[in-house]
């Protein structure tokens, strides 16, 4: 039995046998890079190592132990840092929460109070070094700050970006349990705040990444990213903060899966498609606006728990098509990814990846290598057209907060993820050693007892953090919660008094609860814990 | 008349529902009544709504290791309230040995990532209509 | 096999069983015994029987309205409100079936996640091929949980059509949720469920547009016959279900409205139309599966392209349908 390849893109653009002067559209013949619109990239010029940031997803247990695991990777030439908190945290509930229990720095760092993120970032140059978090964005930038604070480092210094999903949290795995006008809030005072006090830091960075894992394609990734980055927009536009003043720090954090040649169409695609929106729909004026900065991890959907090897394979073709497309960060998913955060084992494969493909392999001595390719700039314009396309159907269709509500954008994802499944089930989407070219059981060994190799909860965290609680003053803390809860119920930036109620010793969870009651929510959307004010 | 009705839910903070939408969907499609509890549940969370829909089959899908916390929880706690139907999980994080150990628990079924839709359909039914004989649902 | 007959394999549901659990207060009796009255299962109409005297001490309170109004979320609200005036509640939620599958997702415990420390019966229910917006054993379903002691029972419609006009014929109280900024929404009310409604709720009142929703019902209240049960007149409120404001209103207006004796039975008129569609249910049962009338027509336009249903109906309908409640009657004899 043959498998031809389908004729359409993992998108449905479909593709001709061959492509030529036909099909690039004259008009973006004369585009270089460095400029306006930018698909060709932000520069004109490749540094001469380390073009990119190289960084591979960290955080396990608890804080200690995380920054442990950067050290090491820092130690192994790691650039940057990519630091992803544990379910409670990403889920705004404290270690102590029962729901938590059995997921403490299983898949993340334990993260809820001032100490975690000073034993976080302990010994960590962060004037120098990016620090990537994937933390909701109002506890993240705090707890930054208050690191910075305590080592003696200027909060105006700090580089590095914290991610922002509003609109799709909920329904795509990173759900906070906040009413949706709270989550858009939440976003635009961090990017408020960052735009004034961190002008190096990145806090508007759009995650289509973690979203599109739903079983997106290229396309809807893009889509669905431009719709949320546009409102946003619109949103700290309203609060008087220039364009100019926040644009250059937008970026956003790509997925990047296994078709080649699409991956690379799209980021170029969306430098244009962003560069464009800028300059003619929001007026800004300083280019730095209009170059948007393209970062990704590579997909841990498109990789298999069937023969582990071939997801080493993978990552190093998405790493390849990301370093071509010109991306600033990178990410790779690494081969136990789909059992587990990385071992250090896999952290290391995934890092040498990439330093292979940045010393060895010499793609990235040239800006935009495909830039000219007949099929590349083709695509690049087709999925552009798409994405509008599907940006401006979606914008039609009424306010997010009403297509939140009104479970649009859950029944959007509803339907990607079962779409995914079948395509894989019917084999309208081949992956090796999973529905093609399968093992038997007996045979598919290699790498096994190092991915499937167990995180232990980290419970002894319960217990800390009720000692914790029970022997802090609770006057300073509480009167630094009531201050976040009457903040909240007016429109006061809320990033200052979240790191004030953090220095008081309030807590992730706390914190949370109360931002929740000022929107009418209960503190505890599971009923266990009361409000402590 | 309807094959059964099953519960799908997820434990703890694991909040990866790309498995559990597109069960409840092949489910849907095929004659299943699938009552929904969606991410955040617990044992207890479980076992309430098990009582309240009288469903006929567990459907747990796991994205993470809570399961093998949760599970040893699960099982005894539906068995002190005299809860009958069968729990299956499902789940490409669960390891072959996890899989011997779950069913040594009490676990009726386990399916992994090679799981196909036609067989996941066929036990399914076969679970639902021996529990619905038991309770003469029928 | 008839239901009214012998069961699988001869033994049938301890109703007796379940019976008394459901007089303890037992919750598994309760919702076991729900879900064998859904299915019909043999002996339910005696189950029913031993039950329906000691019903009629619930007040059912119906929510109605079009999808992403936040009819769930409003009708967890108002359970919790209810629990907090000291009443035992609880909640039938109903979702349609599949037309072509007959399986359903039943997903309104999620929005009503909330409701799990307070003790609320939460049962979700398919339709099962009933149109109206409730299924065919909701009201059997109302007079179980009567029995069993909750005095406030909220039923949420599918919520997908303009003809849901069952819940009124269920329902003492009948809440039509709609949201603002929704023209079409107006429409909606217009065109069918209008005259249910007892009670209108405009939820999600802090978006813009919700004072014209107000003035929009409002106006059409003076054309059209409300207050459906000829009672207080419809009253048009504000909520906002995610926080919870307004709702207190709402319980007050459903309260206001509710029938004062001690005990609600059902007028004459609502009986006969419940026997005729219990008739009509098992009629259908009987024909078409039972009996296997489906399977016939099915044999016999098989491999036809020229089938006219016009002179089929002519054909099948009496003919068949003697013969097969002939053969049933027999039967039934046999057995007796």
């Amino acid at each position: 039995m043959t498998h031809r390849p389908a004729r359409t893109t993992r998108s449905g653009i479909p593709v001709k046998d061959y492509y030529d002067a036909d099909d690039w559209r004259p008009a973006d013949r004369g585009e270089a890079p460095g400029a306006f619109p930018y698909a060709r990239g932000r520069r004109d010029h490749a540094p001469p190592v380390g073009s990119w940031i190289q960084r591979e997803l960290s955080g396990e247990g608890d804080a200690k132990r995380s920054n442990q695991q950067f050290l090491d990777l820092m130690a192994h030439g790691q650039t940057g840092l990519d630091i992803i908190c544990d379910g409670p945290s990403g889920a705004l509930m404290d270690p102590d929460h029962p729901l938590a229990t059995h997921a403490i720095g299983t898949q993340g760092v334990s993260v809820c109070h001032k100490q975690d993120f000073l034993d976080l970032l302990q010994n960590i140059p962060l004037d120098r070094i990016s620090v990537s978090a994937s933390f909701p964005p109002l506890f993240f930038v705090p707890g930054l700050c208050l690191a910075a604070r305590a080592y003696g480092f200027a909060i105006d210094a700090l580089r590095g970006s914290t991610v922002l999903n509003p609109f799709y949290s909920e329904v795509s795995g990173l759900g906070t349990n906040l009413p949706f006008d709270a989550r858009v809030r939440l976003s635009c005072d961090v990017i408020e705040f960052c735009s004034k006090a961190m002008p190096r830091f990145h806090a508007f960075v759009e995650d289509t990444y973690f979203f599109s894992e739903s079983g997106l394609n290229a396309v809807e990734e893009m889509a669905l990213g431009f719709v949320e980055i546009r409102h946003l927009v619109r949103e700290v536009q309203r609060r008087g903060v220039d364009i100019d003043a926040f644009a250059p720090r937008i970026a956003i954090l790509v997925n990047c899966g296994m078709e080649f040649f699409e991956e690379i169409a799209k980021i170029r695609a969306t430098r244009r498609l962003f560069a464009r929106m800028m300059r003619d729909e929001f007026g800004a004026k300083d280019p730095r606006s209009w170059s948007v900065i393209v970062t990704s991890h590579t997909s841990g959907l498109s990789l298999t728990p069937q023969q582990l090897p071939n997801n080493i394979v993978r990552g190093t073709i998405q790493a390849l098509s990301l370093v071509l497309a010109g991306a600033h960060a990178v990410e790779i998913s690494t081969f136990d990814e789909p059992y587990r955060t990385p071992t250090p084992e896999a952290h290391l494969v995934g890092l040498r990846t990439q330093q292979i493909i940045d010393l060895e392999t010499g793609i990235a001595k040239v800006v935009d290598p495909l830039g000219g390719s007949y099929f590349v700039e083709w695509l690049t314009a087709e999925t552009e057209k798409r994405i509008w396309e599907m940006v401006v159907d979606i914008e039609g269709r009424g306010h997010p907060r009403d297509l939140n509500d009104s479970g649009w954008f859950r029944r959007f994802f509803d339907d990607r993820m079962r779409r995914y499944l079948q395509e894989i089930e019917q084999r309208a989407r081949l992956v090796v050693g999973m529905n093609i070219h399968k093992l038997p059981p007996e045979k598919d060994t290699l790498l096994r007892d190092v991915s499937q190799r167990k995180i232990r909860p980290a419970r002894e965290r319960v217990r800390q953090v009720k000692e914790f609680k029970l022997n802090r003053d609770f006057d300073r803390t509480g009167a630094a919660l009531r201050k976040v809860l009457e903040a909240a119920k007016t429109t006061h930036n809320l990033v200052p008094v979240v790191t004030d109620a953090f220095d008081a010793h309030a807590t992730l969870g706390e914190i949370a609860g109360v931002v929740r009651m000022a929107y009418g929510e209960p503190f505890d959307p599971f009923g266990e814990f009361q409000s402590p004010i | 008349m309807t094959k059964g009705r099953v519960l799908l839910a997820m434990l703890g903070t694991d909040q990866h529902e790309l498995g559990a939408v597109a069960i409840a969907g092949l489910l849907r499609d095929h004659g299943f009544e699938v009552v929904y509890l969606g991410r955040f549940q617990t044992p207890k969370t479980i076992l309430q709504a098990a009582i309240d829909e009288d469903v006929d089959v567990i459907g747990i899908s796991c994205h993470s290791w809570e399961f093998l916390d949760y599970v040893p929880e699960l099982i005894p706690l539906l068995g002190e309230s005299e809860v009958d139907a069968p729990v299956v999980l499902g789940g490409s994080v669960i390891t072959a040995e996890d899989a011997l150990a779950m069913k040594a628990l009490g676990i009726a079924e386990v399916f992994d990532s090679d799981a196909q839709s036609g067989a996941i359909l066929d036990r399914m039914s076969m679970l639902a209509a021996e529990r619905r004989a038991r309770a003469g649902i029928g | 096999m008839t239901s009214e007959g012998a069961t699988h394999g001869g033994t049938g549901p301890e109703w007796q069983v379940l019976l008394s659990g459901l007089r303890q207060r037992d919750r598994r009796a309760l919702s076991r015994f729900i879900s064998l009255v859904e299915a019909r299962a043999a002996g339910w109409q005696d189950a029913m029987h031993c039950l329906f005297a000691e019903t009629g001490r619930a007040r059912v309170v119906g929510v109605t309205g079009s999808l992403g109004t936040g009819k769930s979320t409003l009708t967890g609200r108002l359970a919790v409100e209810f629990i907090e005036r000291g009443h035992a509640v609880a909640i039938l939620a109903v979702d349609p079936s599949s037309p072509f599958s007959g399986g359903a997702i039943l997903g309104d415990r999620i929005r009503m996640a909330n409701l799990a420390p307070h003790g609320v019966f939460l049962r979700s229910m398919a339709t099962r091929g009933a149109h109206g917006g409730l299924s065919r054993a909701t009201r059997d379903a109302v007079r179980i949980l009567d029995a069993f002691g909750f005095d406030r029972i909220l039923i949420e419609t599918v919520g997908a059509g303009q003809d849901e006009i069952d819940i009124l014929r269920v329902a003492d109280v009948t809440l039509v949720v709609s949201m603002p900024g929704q023209g079409d929404e107006v429409q909606a009310i217009k065109a069918g469920i209008m005259e249910i409604a007892d009670v209108f709720v405009v939820n999600k009142s802090d978006c813009a547009g919700a004072d014209q929703a107000v003035a929009d019902i409002q106006a059409m209240l003076r054309v059209t016959k409300s207050g459906a049960r000829g009672g207080a007149p419809a009253v048009v409120l504000k909520s906002v279900a995610t926080t919870g404001s307004g709702v207190r209103e709402v319980v007050e207006a459903i309260q206001s409205r509710l029938p004062r004796a001690e005990i609600r039975r059902s007028a004459p008129n609502e009986i006969v139309e419940e026997v005729v569609e219990l008739v009509d249910g098992r009629l259908h049962d009987v024909f078409w599966n039972e009996l296997g009338a489906r399977q016939r027509l099915r044999e016999r336009v098989s491999g036809r392209d020229d089938v006219d249903p016009y002179l089929l109906f002519g054909e099948f309908f009496p003919q068949d349908l003697v013969r097969a409640l002939l053969a049933a009657a027999r039967e039934r004899r046999t057995s007796d």
